[in-house]
């Protein structure tokens, strides 16, 4: 089954948390406080400050006061609330996976009353999608009109449209502005019918619906992995992630250790432990991707634009030998390295990026 | 790594002089035209269909269909481009390490390919020729089928690399070690393809464009790929590497527009090699045969191992393979034993069936020949048969009259001649 599946039955359900059957608190951050089952994977030492710093990036994107957090979590064979692999309800997400960017921005959102499903989960896609689907999984087809409509009413929206949905929103944000998703998010209740949703698109576009789509297509044609039109808010927001790229004329490492007990790593999540960093590429070009140090460990590196839609640049390397060059446009650059959870004792990843060092 | 293919001719220098010769021809096929990644530099958007779901199918606007999905579909493009991919594999016999060499070619010239069967394909969206290359889904798509197509197509490619490399019975050892590693690879397609498709970031990625317009290489991408396993028995530390891949463009263009297409699937059943007969094909086995060469400066004769093969159809040969382990040839004033040599059949050859008998028009069979003498292995591919070849059913067997194939290295020719061969049902 897709992790997709399932997560919008119950996706920002209003209704009340069974508080009382809460496992107890392990870990409390700034925003958010860990209580897992007892069946529940240990996770990584830098993946629960990493979803505290999330929900904070969230709330500053997304101009929203985060509420306090309850993330409860599960396995995949324990009983959760949420008949789903994941869910947010009320203040509490429950998931079987550490960490859950997709829930955490239903969360930092979750003071605002309940939005249109298609705009609301379009919105934790965009900013939250770091999973992948499946290659081969019939990802989504169809119309943005039809997404609109499946959901009209507060019906919960099909897992197929949560790319659809994450397109749209990433193209409403960079092309008209994040008031006019604020907009979107604030005035077209969950409830509304898809002849209100269309109107508060072409409202907060000033676009006929038609010609919108039109542009759509043009100024960002659709892709089907949410990763490659997703904006990683960490690293991409979070001033510590970033690092330097080069001393003097000399390209230096850019690494991460992906120890689990490093504050650095991630997971484990889908069978891998993986870690952010950020980088600053100042002028168009290409880019000489080297390992450092060169080696046969496995893993892979993606390098992800700091930017919302699919003409962002993505690009996906295997680490073992690499030596790639690749054409990036300037802008800031989230590197997502990642090694095999069960592999062996990893050493610390890193790439030396040259192109531009003067 | 290698950072460039070497050409089959050059890396298989045949051990025999007459067994030299070239790349294989390039066909024409005009009917098609190739769109390259230099093409098509204009910028239009794409409509794309937001139209009231009228409930029948659609075609596909935005990415390439891998799998069927109900109610879309696709455009039929045919990919062009190569692949050469290595293989070592470590055994307890004389030579290990053993390297090895397979060429995947496909496209409109590729010979076997069509655009009616592909060997590589992308089922998409039409192509839009005001868009750039770059920026569409097609040229992703036939890296992600050429993958799948690769590994699907892999034991075929490494079990005909262990006849054409060890043909005679000194080396069935060490055949029968490289088998093995065919035998694994087609058991375990899930790992190769992850190792491929998967591990290299080529399903990760999707289409983008440089400044100046050019795709993302995703041959480079691919070329770091390699797949290491360890299978039961004497073979062991088993690698497969990608020495080159390149990705000419698709086909068609329009005009004349793609014919439709379900999904990439379509062209599960077409492989880069060859021979797979049918379950209804007659499967038979030699009884008795020899065969001949004949040129202006060797000659030789052989007699075929009863390890040799023979498949048929209706209207078909399926499958030749034909084996000596007792071969003489004379070349430059030597008389040379040959440790062995083989002749087969590359791919089905369609034929005429009347009554009890099946015709194989001349030019129309394709093989593949290797010898084994003095301690080294070459093989040629891209061989036809000159005359007819014709497979008669008899009161006790089969029969199959003399037929020759031309062997040229462009200068000079030899003839094989195989002579009458007498076949008697498998089992």
């Amino acid at each position: 089954m897709s992790r997709w599946a399932g997560v919008a039955v119950c996706c920002g359900m209003a209704c009340a948390p069974p508080q009382d059957e809460s496992p107890p608190i392990v870990w409390s951050g700034e925003h958010l406080d860990f209580a897992p089952q007892d069946a529940a994977a240990e996770v990584c030492a830098g993946t629960l400050p990493y979803m505290d710093r999330y929900m904070g990036l969230a709330g500053a994107a997304l101009d929203v006061e985060v509420p306090r957090t309850l993330y409860v979590l599960g396995s995949e064979e324990e009983p959760n609330p949420c008949n789903a692999i994941a869910c947010q309800l009320g203040d509490t997400i429950y998931t079987s996976q550490a960490p859950h960017e997709h829930e955490l921005i239903h969360a930092a959102r979750q003071s605002d009353p309940s939005a249109y499903r298609f705009f609301e989960e379009g919105e934790a896609v965009a900013f939250g999608g770091d999973a992948k689907r499946a290659f081969n999984d019939p990802t989504t087809w169809g119309s943005i009109r039809d997404g609109l409509e499946s959901c009209a009413g507060g019906v919960p929206l099909a897992d197929r449209w949560y790319p659809r949905a994450g397109h749209l929103y990433a193209y409403l944000r960079r092309r008209h502005g994040a008031h006019a998703t604020d907009e979107l998010m604030r005035t077209v209740p969950r409830n509304a019918t898809q002849d209100e949703a269309i109107a508060a698109l072409e409202e907060s576009t000033g676009l006929a619906f038609d010609d919108m789509i039109a542009d759509l297509e043009a100024f960002d044609p659709f892709c089907e992995q949410p990763l490659w039109f997703r904006y990683p808010l960490h690293p991409c927001d979070a001033p510590e992630a970033l690092r330097p790229r080069c001393d003097g004329d000399i390209a230096i490492p850019v690494g991460i250790s992906l120890g689990c007990e490093s504050t650095t790593a991630l997971g484990p999540r889908d069978d891998e432990v993986f870690g952010y960093v950020a980088i600053d590429i100042p002028t168009d070009g290409d880019y000489r991707i080297q390992a450092a140090p060169t080696g046969d460990a496995h893993g892979m590196i993606e390098i992800k634009e700091c930017a919302l839609g699919c003409s962002s640049r993505f690009v996906a390397l295997p680490y073992r030998e690499l030596d790639f060059e690749v054409w990036l446009p300037a802008g800031r650059y989230s590197l997502r390295f990642s090694r095999d959870a069960d592999g062996a004792d990893p050493s610390p990843m890193a790439v030396t990026i040259a192109g531009d060092c003067p | 790594m290698r950072s460039q293919v070497v050409p089959t001719a050059v890396r298989f220098v045949p051990l025999v002089t007459t067994l030299s010769c070239g790349g294989p021809p390039q066909a024409e096929d005009p009917e098609y035209e190739t769109v390259t990644a230099t093409d098509g530099l204009w910028t239009t958007g794409g409509a794309l269909d937001d139209g009231a779901d009228d409930g029948g199918p659609r075609a596909v606007e935005a990415f390439c269909l891998f799998d069927p999905i109900d109610d879309l579909y696709g455009y039929r493009y045919q990919c062009d481009g190569f692949v050469a991919v290595d293989f070592v594999v470590e055994h307890p016999f004389e030579g290990s390490p053993e390297i090895g060499w397979a060429d995947l070619v496909f496209g409109p010239d590729a010979d076997g390919d069509s655009y009616a069967d592909p060997l590589v394909m992308g089922c998409c969206p039409l192509y839009r020729n005001n868009d750039l290359y770059c920026a569409q889904p097609h040229d992703h798509a036939c890296w992600v089928d050429l993958v799948e197509q690769g590994c699907r197509s892999m034991p075929d490619k490494i079990e005909a690399y262990a006849w054409n490399a060890f043909p005679d019975a000194i080396d069935t050892a060490k055949r029968t070690a490289v088998l093995k590693i065919a035998e694994y690879i087609d058991e375990h397609q899930v790992d190769c393809v992850v190792a491929f498709r998967d591990d290299t970031g080529l399903s990760s990625t999707p289409p983008a464009c440089s400044a100046d317009g050019n795709s993302l290489d995703f041959g480079g991408l691919l070329e770091v790929g390699a797949w290491s396993f360890d299978p039961p028995g004497l073979v062991q530390n088993v690698s497969i590497s990608i020495a080159a891949a390149e990705m000419y463009g698709i086909s068609p263009i329009d005009p004349p527009s793609p014919e439709v297409c379900s999904s990439a699937d379509e062209n599960d059943g077409t492989l880069f090699r060859e021979v797979d007969p049918p379950d209804d094909a007659v499967g038979l086995h030699l009884v008795a045969g020899s065969a001949s060469v004949d040129g202006p400066s060797i000659g030789g004769s052989a007699v075929l191992d009863t390890a040799s093969t023979l498949a048929i159809s209706d209207g078909a040969l399926e499958e030749l393979s034909l084996h000596s382990s007792q071969a003489l040839v004379t070349a430059q004033g030597m008389t040379i034993p040959l440790d062995g040599a083989h002749l087969r059949l590359w791919e089905r050859a369609d034929g005429v069936g009347e009554a009890s008998t099946l015709s194989i028009a001349p030019g129309t069979a394709r093989f593949v020949a290797g010898v084994s003498a003095l301690g080294e292995s070459r093989y040629v591919d891209d061989l036809t048969n000159a005359t007819a070849i014709t497979i008669a059913q008899e009161p006790d067997g089969w029969l199959v009259l003399p037929f020759d194939v031309i062997v040229s290295d462009g200068e000079t020719a030899a003839v094989v001649q195989i002579g009458n061969t007498q076949w008697q049902l498998d089992g």
